[in-house]
């Protein structure tokens, strides 16, 4: 019986530490447009078919210089020719972002994981206020083109800072037109915008913020005050913030008996690796879902951007790339 | 029927009345009958102490629910609205289908049911509500078709009526 020699992969940029991951797209960067510190790149198939369909709101994780980093799409969702991403270019980040800005050029390949929807449209809304704020606007883009396509009613406000430049401002405006598009700038101005519309929306409407972690939650506190439910209100939430190193704990593996010490400043997953467990995981900074853990004992401290409330007070997983421990022990289905 | 409860549509409703839900902007109260009247008049006390808009709306019981007033409110409500009604299991139906029509979730909506009231079976053969005091399993002559109607364990929470269906279908007619 002969083998066939496995096939070499597409010449890729990547690190040769990147393998291509099962179900991964591999894309051609067919476009770039840099303004300020923002920079959009059009990625398209090597054969030049359609893409898959994507949910609006819906994100891809990108490996970018030997990192993994998720973007939201911001383009056409059904049989796009292209996905988009627009990419804040992070100085201290971990480096993806500025490899992207940096070191990308049209005509390079790159490795993506199918669009994975966490922030979706709801179907039976009567309006959507669509909140964003700063480079927190790319899953609303594609927000704004389901509703057009589908005549959903909608209403943007858009939160910026004085002194940056506002992301996808020429575009975002000719797809509201004149009346659906707030700009708000600085704290006090969005607040009182926040304040004026979410007081004033039909019974029926629901609210979709993403933006940066304060923003996101002094919007969601305005919202309360004034009387939503948490089932109205939908978040996307991207996270920069470092976390704090967090104190040691002892980790009990349920099926080998083995117990490994998590360090300060040093990950469950890192631990977990390190003794060559395997976990499945992409973001590792608790965003995407990925490397979530069953729990057989002990308090989980949850740090997470991915677990609804009832999940976390459950107690039964946690996400082992940013979350830890509130017991000296905690035991894991491993 | 044998069928668990828990595994049907029908609504089991708290023995208590629940209370104002604080975190309202403004609230709709509908009630009728003079058990209904007592609890909806200790809720809007509770929301006359908040000092939150309110509207309320009282019916005697005797004819079907009055609800182009609730209509007209739902219709300008804002979110932060929550909708309150203490009646009657067919009555509570009905707010609470005219509320979920408007856009209202679960959370902004509060119901107590009390003692009594006819049914509405709806028919899906002619498609005629019928209004009677019975029990889930009872037969009803269908008011529309006529055809005997067995009230099966099955609420609409969009339509706010138990489905009935023909019963005696594969019986020879006389």
């Amino acid at each position: 019986m002969t083998v066939a020699p496995a096939q070499p992969l597409a010449s890729s940029p990547l690190a040769p530490s990147a393998a291509v991951r099962e179900g991964w797209l591999i894309l051609r960067v067919a476009g770039v447009s840099t303004a300020g510190r923002v920079r959009t790149l059009r990625l398209v198939s090597l054969t030049g078919d359609t893409l898959p369909s994507f949910t609006p709101g819906s994100h891809i994780v990108v490996e970018a210089g030997g990192r993994t980093n998720a973007y939201s799409l911001t383009g056409d969702f059904l049989e796009p020719i292209a996905y988009e991403i627009s990419v804040l270019r992070i100085p201290d980040g971990n480096g993806g972002s500025r490899w992207i800005h940096d070191d990308l050029d049209v005509g390079q390949e790159l490795s993506v994981s199918p669009p994975r929807s966490a922030f979706p449209p709801v179907a039976s809304a009567q309006h959507h206020v669509l909140v964003a704020g700063g480079i927190g606007i790319t899953p609303i883009l594609s927000h704004i083109r389901a509703a057009r396509l589908y005549h959903r009613s909608f209403e943007v406000i858009y939160a910026h800072r004085h002194d940056a430049e506002v992301p996808r401002l020429r575009e975002l405006r000719a797809l509201c037109g004149p009346d659906r598009l707030e700009l708000a700038q600085g704290r006090a101005q969005v607040t009182a915008r926040l304040r004026k519309r979410l007081a004033e929306q039909p019974l029926g409407s629901v609210l979709l913020i993403c933006g940066p972690g304060p923003m996101m939650e002094a919007t969601e506190t305005i919202a309360t005050e004034l009387g939503w439910p948490s089932q109205r209100i939908h978040t996307e939430r991207f996270s920069t913030e470092a976390l704090d190193p967090g104190s040691p704990f002892t980790v009990k593996l349920a099926r080998s008996g083995r117990q490994l010490l998590v360090p300060s400043g040093v990950s469950l997953l890192e631990a977990l690796e390190a003794a060559e467990v395997p976990v499945p995981n992409l973001c590792r900074r608790g965003v995407c879902g990925e490397c979530r853990v069953a729990v057989k004992a002990g308090r989980p401290e949850h740090r997470d951007l991915f677990l609804s409330d009832e999940e976390r007070t459950a107690n039964d997983s946690l996400m082992c790339c940013v979350s830890r421990a509130h017991d000296a022990v905690l035991e894991l289905e491993l | 029927m044998t069928v668990s409860p828990d595994h049907t549509s029908v609504p089991r409703w708290p023995d208590e009345p629940p209370d104002v839900d604080p975190t309202g902007s403004s609230y709709l109260v509908v009630s009728t009958g003079e058990a209904g009247r007592a609890v909806a008049s200790r809720w809007t006390a509770a929301i006359a102490s908040l000092a939150k808009p309110l509207w309320a709306h009282h019916d005697s019981g005797e004819s079907p629910l009055a609800l182009d007033g609730l209509s007209r409110e739902l219709a300008a409500a804002r979110v932060g609205t929550r909708v309150m009604v203490a009646a009657p299991e067919r009555d509570v139906l009905d707010v609470l289908r005219l509320a979920r029509a408007a856009g209202a979730v679960d959370a902004e909506l509060r119901a107590h049911v009390t003692p009594a009231s006819d049914l509405r079976v709806y028919c899906p053969h002619c498609r005629t509500d019928t209004h009677a005091r019975l029990s889930v399993g009872d037969t009803v002559a269908c008011e529309g078709c006529h055809r005997t109607l067995i009230v099966y364990h099955h609420v609409s929470r969009l339509h706010g009526a138990y489905l009935g269906y023909m019963v005696d279908a594969e019986e020879p007619t006389t």
